[in-house]
């Protein structure tokens, strides 16, 4: 397959991951460098099971990198989005690196979890984990009840 | 489920969505390459990337991208690694992702969070940063420290004529106040040495970016690749105030050949900070220097009182401690006794402790220290590459080098401007080598027994060194070495000298998280190494016995 192929299939999600996880600033600009990264070294990558997730933590050491990110709030929303909640962002913003990247995959993105687990590189069941601590904590931080169905 | 919560994330991720130009909501998505998907980094073509090529990093439209590339810049930083003797290949900067949960140590699987599971640490293998070409040009470091901050950029008032700033007006402040690890210490160090006059950083900085000017350094991208892998891997994710920071120098010749930090800059150049118990062995080679011996004994009783006989009680020093009675040296090293080493830096003498400092290269003691009874147990601020230069002496049979970063500094024209040699290359001989002999001697068993004992090595090399913790958990340490290299690893807040660090999973003692990332970095910077050990001591039984009593030790009365 070549780099381009790759690119084709697996750039938006390898973006979403990283944006999920990091916010749209600094996640951008994250999955900016896996890719050339990957450019460069894809005769190595291509030979691996998953190199999508492997460029996501390739994404993950470079937002490390910055001390504090600009912040999980979008700046300068189109008009016509629907309205969230203000105190989301920084809730977000609270819980580990784990349980923002599966929440945000998976609840704000839509992703299904078996997509989500193959590009973050773990198991469903663990993802899940994270899903629901994650959750709880947004509900903790927002004081919001669990509604029972 | 919530269903207010899950609509609240719902709307966010349209929000985001909105925000990038790729189609990252599932709902979004083609599963095939459409007019929509835009390749913009040289791939386009559809050929294979060659690996020979050096390729731009491009940043994506965000923004700090005002179309900033990694120009064919006037100046070069080219990298000379100058590990003598090294036998591993160095410039790919790849580890072996070898590691399985199973392979990690106790150290990573201590700890769980409040909620009583397993810290939310992901199960993945390391993974290397992006390769660092082998050639950094300053416009490299201004991208770097651009991408590390793009709110340098962003606060920014836009210029009244509207033309974009220029990479040099962008990158100047941003190589002083942000720039990349490595650039701010060659910097830091041309000024230092006056290689420009007296020219500030600035303007050196802007000398840099203009000049057409060959700067050769120590630095080696490999080991830089392995310490940001080892940090990478066990410094607690998230948004974060402390730092952890890795400096390594080559014992052979005092050459700063890594520095890596979890956060943009790194104290460990440009900050000081308290090393703690990480002093003591200075005062071990005081005292050695001296003639004394590690069996030589000491009270090890605290608490423990001390005053000049002009000062009244009130102004006595007090030390905490518990009754251990009469100790050897070498026993109260591997505790790290702290009333025992305020006895020994006054049967050594503070005036000769703190010159051995400043033979050892420690430039910041306060001109009282040796009035300072406090001084063994580390309350003076030092840097960290001069403490990693202190303890390169112990390694190395006892030569002190000033640590480096820049080797040369050429012209267009090839005249050399500046060049490391003579006495500052040869280095001094401050301590007799028989003297480090043995203070390497006490920190390899302090290792395989005391503190230290998460910095060994899986391949059973010589590793010698010390930890240090400052009171109230501010500050920790490692400092070890092998007869290779040098290594200091701290962990701290550098922003503040007050707040306790704290880490899930992680007691914050030195013995903890710094040790086990300086055990990491070195295990994969050792590897093709020869295995060497440190130079034999005198008989380690033959000697000693003598009581060495503090001058100025009053009794203690609680």
């Amino acid at each position: 397959m070549t780099f381009e192929t790759f690119l084709a299939e697996h750039r938006a999600r390898l973006t979403a991951g990283l944006v999920a996880t990091y916010g749209p600033e600094v996640g951008q600009e994250a999955a900016a460098e896996a890719v050339a990264y990957g450019w460069q070294h894809w005769d190595r990558l291509r030979s691996m099971d998953n190199p999508a997730g492997y460029l996501y933590r390739v994404g993950q050491t470079t937002a490390r990198g910055q001390l504090r990110p600009t912040g999980f709030l979008p700046q300068d929303p189109s008009p016509g989005l629907p309205d969230f909640e203000p105190g989301l962002a920084p809730a977000l913003e609270a819980l580990s690196e784990q349980q923002r990247a599966c929440v945000v995959l998976v609840h704000a993105l839509g992703w299904s979890k078996a997509d989500a687990a193959r590009l973050l590189d773990i198991d469903v069941s663990t993802l899940r984990t994270h899903v629901n601590r994650g959750l709880d904590r947004l509900r903790t931080s927002l004081k919001v009840e669990p509604h029972v169905q | 489920m919530s269903s207010d919560l899950l609509a609240e994330l719902e709307a966010y991720g349209a929000t985001l969505a909105d925000q990038v130009d790729q189609p990252i909501r599932a709902a979004d998505r083609s599963l095939t390459a459409g007019p929509g998907v835009v390749v913009d980094d040289g791939a386009a073509t559809g050929l294979e990337p060659d690996p020979g090529v050096t390729v731009p990093l491009t940043m994506e439209a965000s923004r700090s991208n005002r179309g900033l590339w990694l120009a064919a810049a006037a100046l070069l930083l080219v990298v000379a690694g100058f590990g003598l003797g090294r036998l591993w290949p160095a410039g790919d900067g790849s580890i072996d992702s070898t590691g399985s949960p199973d392979d990690r140590t106790e150290a990573e699987l201590d700890g769980t969070d409040e909620d009583g599971l397993p810290p939310d640490e992901g199960e993945t293998t390391p993974v290397p940063p992006p390769d660092r070409p082998s050639t950094i040009t300053a416009a490299d470091g201004a991208v770097l420290a651009l991408a590390d901050n793009p709110d340098t950029v962003a606060d920014r008032p836009p210029r009244a004529d509207g033309v974009e700033p220029t990479l040099e007006e962008l990158a100047i402040p941003a190589l002083d106040d942000q720039g990349d690890v490595l650039i701010r210490g060659v910097l830091d160090e041309l000024v230092r040495l006056e290689v420009f006059g007296s020219e500030t950083r600035e303007e050196v900085a802007d000398r840099l970016l203009t000049d057409d000017l060959t700067i050769t350094t120590a630095y080696d991208p490999s080991a830089q690749a392995l310490a940001e892998a080892a940090i990478a891997e066990l410094h607690p994710e998230g948004d974060r105030p402390d730092e952890v920071a890795l400096l390594t120098i080559d014992n052979r010749t005092g050459a700063i050949v890594a520095v890596a930090s979890s956060s943009p800059t790194s104290v460990l150049i440009d900050g000081l900070r308290q090393p703690g118990s990480a002093f003591k062995p200075i005062v071990l080679a005081t005292l050695f220097e001296q003639g004394y011996h590690p069996l030589d004994m000491v009270s090890a009783d605290g608490p423990c009182q001390f005053a000049y006989p002009d000062q009244d009680q009130l102004g006595a020093y007090t030390v905490d401690g518990a009754p251990r009675g009469i100790q050897s040296v070498r026993a109260v090293t591997l505790s790290s006794n702290n009333c025992a080493f305020v006895r020994l830096g006054q049967a050594a003498g503070l005036n000769q402790v703190a010159t051995m400092a400043e033979d050892l290269g420690v430039t910041t003691l306060p001109d009282d220290a040796g009035q300072l009874l406090s001084l063994p147990l580390g309350v003076t601020v030092v840097n960290g590459a001069e403490l990693a230069g202190a303890y390169a002496t112990f390694a190395n049979g006892g030569v002190h080098r000033t640590p480096w970063l820049v080797a040369e500094v050429t012209d267009r024209d090839g005249t050399v401007l500046y060049r490391r040699d003579g006495p500052a290359a040869t280095g001094r001989q401050v301590l007799s080598a028989e003297t480090a002999a043995l203070v390497a001697a006490m920190l390899e068993e302090n290792v395989v027994g005391g503190t230290g004992a998460r910095a060994s090595l899986p391949d059973g090399r010589a590793v010698a060194g010390k930890t240090g913790t400052t009171s109230g958990f501010i500050d920790a340490w490692f400092v070890g070495f092998t007869p290779s290299y040098t290594t200091v690893a701290w962990l701290g807040d550098p922003e503040s000298t007050t707040e306790p660090i704290e880490l899930p999973g992680w007691n914050s003692f030195g013995g903890g998280l710094p040790t086990a990332i300086w055990g990491r970095y070195n295990e994969q910077l050792h590897q093709g190494i020869a295995r060497e050990s440190f130079p034999a001591t005198p008989d380690p039984f033959d000697g000693g016995g003598r009581l060495l009593e503090a001058e100025f030790e009053v009794e203690f009365d609680g």
